[in-house]
Formats: structure tokens, sequence, C-alpha cells
């Protein structure tokens, strides 16, 4: 096992704002990830037919079909086809998200979310826990990943 | 009633209808050295407006005979019928959505201050530093995010961004002005929200805290809010790209 290329994780971000969408396509880049880029939700569903994701990176408001929508209809895709669906993070500017608007993300198939402005290490702490088996990003951060040797 | 003659200290009229909060705000003017004079109704304040010269103004928003912010209103046509300088308006709440703060705003409300009240808060409140200087201590959360934003990408990538948000900006704000004397409320829903992305992605609170309050306008077909939110919303523009040239410089210095 080589730990210098371990396997990318592979990121979709799905974000209509040009400013966010450079600033999280820089996270994603700075942490290892190999990273397509939609502007809408539509888009991210498409994308999502063409490729395998790990972890798709969902703005909410967006134009054609929301953040909400476009995870509904992915959750509904991948339980038809029997299929692991790829991890959903929510990003969003919305100031708070506790009880009934967290419960609406959740029931939509989002399995997280991160607020703007979005902080590096709350992404790469997402990715670390929801893509273990990647490693791009501990060796990018020169965090030993547990149960692998140093070197 | 004592009508308190001029006095060394500056004085400020605190507005509100429970008595228990009036004596804390008294507590705590003391402290700052302020003189008070203490009354618990719009009808009272209008009354206790004119008696003297007040330079500042502390009400409390959800007062029990009408809105605060009418309140506010009537309070400044009284000063301006007397022909007395302008006081600063202080908010106080115990709470504040992003609307009330934006619609205080708006109405020429200086401060908003959220309870427990405390010395910190009201000082900076009652006695700001001057514009220019507020302007150029910019907000902690934007300087805080362009910091990381360099520190983990560099410098040219912040520039790159900076140089987007300068020429989407305006560009944006005036399609919604057009978008609004149109009348198209969901279009400029839209607009105020893709606005609200940028400025969240900067950390620019206020900025985005306006145009998310702007979109919510459009969306309840509130014209009116909608408008006085574009206004605002170019106002904290210019604020935010004038802090954003500085830092700019600072880095290049």
């Amino acid at each position: 096992m080589n730990p210098a290329s371990p396997p990318a994780v592979r990121v979709l971000i799905a974000e209509d704002n040009l400013i966010s969408r450079r600033v999280v396509a820089k996270m994603a880049e700075l942490l290892g990830c190999a990273y397509v880029e939609v502007e809408n939700g539509r888009d991210a569903v498409e994308a999502c037919e063409a490729a395998d994701y790990d972890l798709i990176l969902m703005d909410i408001e967006m134009p054609e079909m929301d953040g909400l929508e476009a995870a509904a209809a992915l959750r509904d895709r991948y339980a038809a086809r029997g299929k692991q669906k790829p991890r959903i993070v929510a990003v969003t500017g919305e100031m708070v998200l506790e009880g009934v608007g967290m419960e609406r993300y959740r029931q939509a198939g989002f399995d997280a979310w991160l607020g703007k402005p979005m902080k590096m290490e709350e992404l790469q702490f997402i990715l670390v826990g929801m893509c273990p088996d990647s490693g791009a990003s501990w060796v990018n951060w020169g965090i030993a990943k547990p149960g692998t040797a140093a070197g | 009633m004592p009508s308190p003659a001029s006095s060394f200290f500056s004085a400020v009229l605190v507005v509100d209808g429970n008595a228990l909060n009036r004596r804390m705000a008294e507590q705590l003017l003391l402290q700052l050295g302020w003189r008070c004079g203490l009354v618990s109704s719009t009808e009272e304040a209008l009354d206790w407006i004119v008696r003297d010269k007040w330079d500042a103004v502390l009400v409390e928003l959800s007062l029990p005979d009408g809105s605060g912010i009418e309140a506010v209103s009537r309070l400044r046509r009284r000063v301006e019928e007397a022909g007395y300088p302008p006081p600063r308006l202080v908010a106080v709440a115990d709470g504040g959505s992003a609307r009330t703060r934006v619609v205080c705003r708006a109405a020429g409300i200086a401060a908003f201050l959220t309870r427990p009240l405390t010395l910190r808060d009201l000082e900076g409140a009652l006695s700001p530093a001057p514009e220019s200087e507020a302007e150029r201590s910019g907000d902690p959360v934007l300087i805080q995010t362009l910091g990381g934003l360099r520190d983990m990408a560099g410098e040219r990538f912040v520039l790159d961004l900076i140089a987007i948000l300068a020429k989407e900006g305006p560009e944006r704000l005036a399609e919604i002005g057009n978008v609004l004397a149109t009348g198209n409320l969901p279009v400029a829903g839209r607009l105020f929200h893709k606005m609200k992305g940028s400025a969240s992605s900067f950390g620019a609170t206020e900025l985005t805290r306006i145009c998310e309050v702007g979109d919510d306008a459009c969306a309840e077909g509130d014209e009116a809010l909608a408008k006085e939110c574009r206004r605002l919303a170019g106002e904290e523009l210019g604020r935010v790209t004038a802090f954003l040239a500085r830092w700019k410089e600072g880095n290049h210095a």
C-alpha cells in the first residue's frame, strides 16, 4: 500500500454563486479531492448519472432545481437501483439551522450540513468522517491515518 | 414630574414598558456616567422628549401601546418639530430577527441591542466610533474570513474573489433596482439571494442579513421593504468594498 497515492475523494460541487463555488472548489482542491463543479440541482443529478461521486457539496437555493429537490431525487434514484448513495452535504447560508429546519434536510436525503462562510477544517472534518477509505485528506494535512504505518 | 435641567452628563431617555428593565437600564447608564429619564410608554416619551435635549433614546421595541419602530418615528418627528438636534436612536429587544434589524436600520435606528444589556454593548451603542473609524475597523467576521481564505489559498486567490465581488456587486444591485422598478418581485428575490451568497462567502454579515431580508420581502410581496433593502444593500456594499480595497492595500504594504 502506497500512502503517497491514496484514491482521491470524488466530490461534486453544486453551487450557483460564482464566489462561493470558487471558495468551495479551492478547499476541495487543497484537501486533495478530485472535484467537478455544476451550477444547479438538475445538473447535479445528471452528473451523478454520468459518474460516481463519494461526496456532494450541495447549495440549497439554486435555479432550475434547488438542493432539497436534487437531494431527494438522488436519494430516490439510488434507492431504486439498490446502490449506495453518495454522501450529500448541504451548504447553506441560513443563519440558524436546527430543529424543524434540520429535520427537513435530513428527510430530503442530506447527511450533514455546513454553514457559509465554509471553513476548511469543517470540510476536512466532514471528508475524513464520511470518506474514511480515501485517505487523501489525512495525507494532505500530515495527519497519520489510523492503522497505517508512518512514512 | 421632575424635568432634569441641563447637566454635565449626556442624557438618555429610556422608553420601556417593564419597570425592572427600566431600572436595569438606569443602573448601567449611571455606571457609564449618563443621566437618564425613565418612561414607560410612547405617549409619555412623546411628552418627555421635548422637555429636554436628549443625546440618545433607548427604545424597547415591543412597547405595549404600539410597535416600537412606529414609536421611534413619532419621537423623531416630535423632536424635529421642536427644532431640537436629533438624538441617537437605540433599539432594545429580547431577541431580534434579521428582519427586525433591517427594518430598524431602515428607520434610522443607529444601534440594535438584545437583552440582557451589558455595559459594553450600551457603551458601544451610545458612544459610537466615528463613521470612518467604524468603517476602518470592519466587520470582525469579514476580517476573519479574509484572513482564513488568504492563509488557505494565498493572497492571489483572495484578490481574485474581491475582484469578482467588485464587478458583480454593483451590477447585481443595478439589476435588482431595474427589476424592482418593474414590480417583478420573484426575480428580484432571486437576485437578492445571489447577492447574499456572495456576501456570505466573504463573511460580510450585515450585507448577508440585508439580502436575506430582501429575499424574504420579495417572497412575501412586500415591495416597500424590498426597495428599502436594495437601498441598504447599496450602502452596505459600498462599505464592504471600501473595506476590501483597504484590506488589499494593507496586504500589499
